[in-house]
């Protein structure tokens, strides 16, 4: 089907796609009309045209074809909004946009017309947006009677490049999230998958396109302007990591360079919404913050115009930037869910994996780092002779399975049940000991009360 | 014919040679156009008038045959429409989405503060409103009611989203189906300045501007308007003429204002960044109430952002409307609908009545006395004629039950054609969307919405030597001019709502969440979207989902058939559209658009709430 574009002859091609040579020459003759030419140029322009409906196929622009997949069109949204330089600009003076359902002038046959002739010319950048689904032999998603999976196989034949915008295109997103419907999977996986069962074969040097993974939820324009930047005025493609996403862009913790950090080394935490805590702008770490584990940018360059992000709305970060271009399973919203629980079930091909073992077995790794780093506070002397959070991180050092804040709750309901609780000056180790018993009897006493509603 | 567009052909290269348009300036440009000195603009006191119901259509043509548009551009998703085409008006058609994710299973097993931010993905250009509906929904499971302020936040935040969505939707989308930007280049920079001050529209940098586009032609790539339809012929009443209207000069100032357009709708878009972090996909928004804590540093971003979109929208939006008009009398003629309208209700008012929101909840039909109140009990669902296996009977989404099942004789026009559900209120196809939302206030009698929409009655009636119903909005147009009244009513109205804010935490109710009594129930959360009424219904127990249902305006929309065989809206506003071109039917084009449809939200499945799955699907798509 899509090798048909290949043809040498161009009426044959038309023909095919059921065009007439007078629609084609009609069309010219608006082009013609549009450059502000004489209709004595339409011949001319007809022939220079002959070869495409998307004027000359190489210039001072970029090509680009921009597909939207299994997408909410929030990358496409997200693009609009940026401002260094604006769409407009993107779209008139960087690239040329052939192809994008969204923005397009053109739509139906002469749209896709569009596609098929940047993708025969090559030399394009090609921006993909959303999963690919690959349920029903690829026919979850189908755009213009062709499967999504044959479109992209067939436009990064030739692509100079391939720019995966949004943790969906970089490994399937939320819609790959257990039970995954409709077999949602990156774009990277796909093409590795398809170049090893040998249906892939890519025209330019190498086995593969340049893949440039672009991850949150959704991408971040200024990111999508950096990478153009670097493609198209420094000339070269951004340095990448181990998963294909631009070292400069996702190379440091949300948590390392979040304005709320002093707050986490105090040990001041929003424990619940609406509380003085979170009017005080404190560390939301015990909401369930997901920026000591998430590598992005989002703290440095902001969002919409830089006018805020995430945690600046009082929001812990719920890790959207947390997408495994390998692993479909690793996706963000499984990863991160439940997003206010520091640990979660973690549904793995349909089991529910218990978070105890979670906790001591897939991410000991994370918690052992998080606790040395969240925890290991006490001996660096900020806070002298102790203070009322070390009661809490003690007791939540001991009780990974539990969500940070719930020895504050616990302490409480200790206290309602008459059993004594040090004060938090008193930071002995004894101290501490006894408080965290009181605090575990409290819960325990809890979680009974709770299993008898059920 | 593309060839006989020679820009001394267009209608008219001066404002002094067109009636309708020198008629228009000098009604049309708004009082409001004067709160560019700062003063608030009284809203009531923008006329909103349009140009005059076409002629009937002649049936000149004898084109004859299928036309398909596929994938339709400028809008949220994968949409194909099929139609069949007699004698160059359509017969007949098929709408149907193309694209199955299966958000209610992703949702299934997970906790309900988890939904919002999940189920916002669904869509990348309204994530505030199912953020919002499905909140709503776990607060009335958990029956609790979100505090003052996290009420006004909320209406703000939803706010933001409508105003950049509406002035996306008109500018950088829809607008490309009635300006040429290409066209602009040989624009007169002397007539396009006496043209914009004679529609009372905004002026702007015109010279620089063509200088930008000749630099752009001057390329030979023609970026995003590779494969347009500008030469297409229009095929109406006078099927000679090019489908493209407008006179170089109007090109220019529309060009002009879609790059405006694009700042405004990113400003408006900070100010939901700004209560929620980053729009599209917003955090703010939770069970329960905001995360948002006012500060007066970002009560004033959003004010002084408010009042600088009502501005705009006042000065440019509504005059730019009026002058293009008259260029497309025939759009008022074709896309009727259904003529039934639904509208959940949007922006809460503090009594928390849907009802009496700002824009308010009712069932309305053309030729009811009155607004019926919304019944939930009487939605149903059904699947007869898409891709899943039917019970038989239409069911309501609470108790629904529907498995998607590819049919076994595969998909054709007269059986199983799409993904999308057929949504039916007591049994009937029902419009969502901004013209519903219109058409259910004026009948409730708000006052800013009725003074406008009598307005624009009234010249329409001038015009057409008649007096005209609101019958006359149900049209291509109806629903274009409806989004752009609805547009100056929220931009008034966010300026309004800042400063109930302001003044509520000057009284010292700063309190914005609410915790949940308990963590079991079901409910739904009915609420509006800027394409329509929005349906989000969970069923919760020991916090976590056991079923998740969600109904979405386009869904209404691009409803397929129904077990009567009786069409959805879209498809029935399409039939009896002019055609010129099978290859590029832009009247057809124009009508899909003015139901701004979402696609990706579109396509559902009803919770199994037997525990079944849809592993016996074996193709989602297809029809040929």
């Amino acid at each position: 089907m899509v090798m048909q574009t290949c043809r040498n002859s161009f009426d044959e091609l038309l023909e095919h796609r059921g065009v007439t040579r007078r629609d084609f020459l009609k069309l010219c003759g608006g082009v013609a009309v549009a450059l502000g030419l004489s209709e004595a140029a339409v011949p001319q322009i007809a022939q220079a045209l002959e070869e495409s409906v998307i004027g000359k196929t190489s210039g001072a622009l970029m090509p680009a074809v921009w597909l939207e997949l299994a997408s909410c069109t929030g990358c496409t949204e997200s693009l609009a909004q940026v401002d260094t330089p604006d769409v407009a600009t993107i779209v008139l003076d960087l690239i040329s946009l052939n192809y994008a359902e969204t923005l397009s002038a053109g739509a139906g046959w002469s749209l896709e017309e569009a596609k098929e002739q940047t993708v025969e010319a090559g030399g394009y950048l090609l921006f993909i947006e959303g999963a690919l689904m690959e349920g029903w032999e690829g026919n979850a998603l189908r755009i213009a009677d062709e499967k999504g999976t044959d479109i992209v196989s067939h436009c990064a034949t030739n692509a100079t490049a391939i720019v995966c915008c949004g943790s969906c295109a970089v490994d399937g997103g939320w819609q790959a999230a257990e039970p995954n419907p409709g077999g949602a999977i990156g774009i990277e996986a796909f093409l590795k998958k398809e170049l090893a069962a040998g249906r892939f074969e890519y025209k330019g040097e190498g086995d593969l396109p340049p893949i440039i993974n672009v991850p949150t939820c959704p991408s971040n324009p200024e990111n999508l302007v950096a990478i153009l930047v670097d493609a198209l005025l420094v000339g070269r493609l951004p340095e990448l990591n181990n998963y294909n996403m631009p070292t400069l862009l996702y190379g440091e913790y949300i948590h390392d360079n979040c304005p709320r950090r002093g707050h986490f080394e105090n040990g001041e935490f929003v424990y619940k919404f609406g509380s003085e805590e979170e009017k005080k702008g404190y560390c939301l770490y015990a909401m369930g913050c997901k920026g000591p584990q998430t590598k992005a940018n989002c703290p440095i360059v902001r969002w919409n115009r830089r006018v805020s992000w995430c945690v600046e709305s009082g929001a812990p970060c719920i890790g959207c930037a947390q997408a495994n271009p390998t692993c479909t399973t690793l996706n963000w919203v499984e990863t991160n869910a439940p997003f206010f629980g520091r640990f979660r079930n973690l549904p793995i091909a349909g089991i529910n994996v218990d978070p105890t073992f979670i906790a001591y077995g897939v991410g000991a790794v994370v918690v052992a780092a998080l606790v040395i780093h969240g925890f290991g506070m006490k001996a660096t002397g900020r806070t002298k002779g102790g203070a009322d959070f070390e009661l809490e991180r003690k007791w939540d050092s001991l009780h990974p399975e539990s969500a940070i804040g719930s020895a504050a709750a616990a302490k409480e309901a200790a206290r309602a049940q008459g059993i004594a609780v040090p004060e938090p000056d008193d930071a002995s180790d004894a101290a501490v000991t006894a408080a965290s018993a009181a605090a575990d009897s409290a819960t325990s006493t809890e979680d009974d009360q709770k299993g008898g509603d059920e | 014919m593309a060839d006989e567009k020679s820009p001394t052909d267009a209608p008219t290269t001066t404002p002094t040679t067109t009636d309708a348009t020198t008629t228009n300036a000098t009604t049309a440009t708004p009082d409001g156009a004067g709160a560019a000195g700062g003063s608030t603009p009284d809203g009531s006191a923008a006329p909103m008038v349009a140009a005059p119901i076409s002629a009937p259509i002649k049936q000149t043509r004898s084109i004859s045959g299928n036309s398909i548009i596929d994938p339709v551009n400028r809008i949220e998703g994968h949409l194909r429409i099929e139609m069949e085409v007699k004698n160059g008006v359509v017969d007949d058609v098929w709408v149907s989405g193309g694209l199955f994710r299966g958000m209610e299973l992703v949702l299934k097993g997970r906790q309900p503060t988890d939904a919002p931010y999940i189920s916002q993905r669904i869509c990348g250009v309204c994530p505030v409103s199912h953020a919002h509906a499905s909140c709503i929904a776990a607060e009335n499971s958990f029956g609790i009611e979100i505090p003052n302020s996290a009420r006004i936040i909320r209406n703000i935040i939803e706010g933001a989203q409508f105003l950049h969505s509406h002035i996306l939707w008109f500018y950088n989308l829809a607008a490309l189906d009635y300006v040429n930007p290409l066209n602009a280049l040989t624009a007169d920079i002397a007539d396009t300045v006496a043209l914009a001050e004679a529609a009372g529209t905004t002026q702007a940098d015109f010279r620089s501007l063509q200088e930008r586009l000749k630099g752009f032609a001057s390329n030979g790539q023609l970026s995003i308007f590779s494969g347009n339809w500008f030469d297409t012929e229009d095929g109406g009443a006078d099927d000679s003429k090019n489908a493209y209207q407008l006179p170089a000069e109007l090109d220019l100032i529309a060009t002009a204002h879609y790059l405006e357009a694009l700042e405004i709708q990113a400003c408006s878009s900070e100010i939901s960044g700004i209560i929620g972090g980053k729009m599209p996909h917003i955090m703010s928004s939770v069970p329960g109430g905001t995360t948002f804590v006012p500060t007066e540093e970002k009560l004033d971003d959003i004010l002084f952002r408010a009042k600088r979109i009502r501005d705009w929208v006042a000065a440019t939006m509504l005059p730019d409307t009026l002058a293009i008009a008259p260029f497309y009398l025939d759009v008022a003629g074709y896309g009727k609908g259904v003529g039934r309208f639904c509208a959940w209700g949007v922006f809460d008012a503090p009594s928390r009545n849907p009802e009496e929101r700002y824009l308010p909840s009712g069932m309305w039909g053309f030729g009811d006395s009155s607004v019926q109140s919304v019944d939930e009990t009487l939605i149903t669902e059904e699947t007869v004629r898409s891709f899943y296996s039917d019970s038989g009977t239409p069911i309501n989404p609470r108790s629904g039950i529907t498995e998607p099942k590819w049919p076994d004789e595969g998909p054709s026009r007269d059986g199983r054609y799409t993904w999308n559900k057929a949504p039916r209120y007591d049994g009937k196809p029902y419009e969502a969307g901004g013209l519903s939302r219109l058409l259910v206030a004026y009948n409730r009698g708000i006052p800013f919405i009725k003074e406008n929409i009598d307005m624009l009655l009234a010249y329409l009636s001038e015009k057409a030597g008649a007096t005209l119903g609101v019958e006359a909005l149900g049209s291509t147009l109806g629903r274009t001019a409806a989004r752009n009244i609805e547009t100056l009513y929220v931009a008034t109205k966010m300026v309004e709502w800042t400063e109930e804010l302001i003044a509520a935490i000057k009284g010292g109710d700063t309190k914005t969440f609410t915790e949940p009594l308990h963590q079991d129930g079901e409910g739904s959360g009915m609420w509006e979207a800027p394409r329509g009424a929005l349906y989000h219904y969970e069923k919760i127990s020991a916090n976590k989902i056991d079923a998740y249902q969600i109904i979405i305006p386009s869904t209404w929309n691009i409803s397929p058939r129904d077990a009567q065989g009786v069409r959805g809206p879209m498809e029935e506003a399409l039939v009896g559209v002019p055609v010129a071109d099978l290859k590029k039917p832009i009247h057809a084009l124009r009508t899909v658009h003015s139901f701004d449809p979402c696609v990706a939200c579109a396509v559902h499945i009803s919770e199994p709430a037997t525990g079944k799955t849809f592993s016996t699907v074996t193709s989602p798509w297809g029809v040929k």
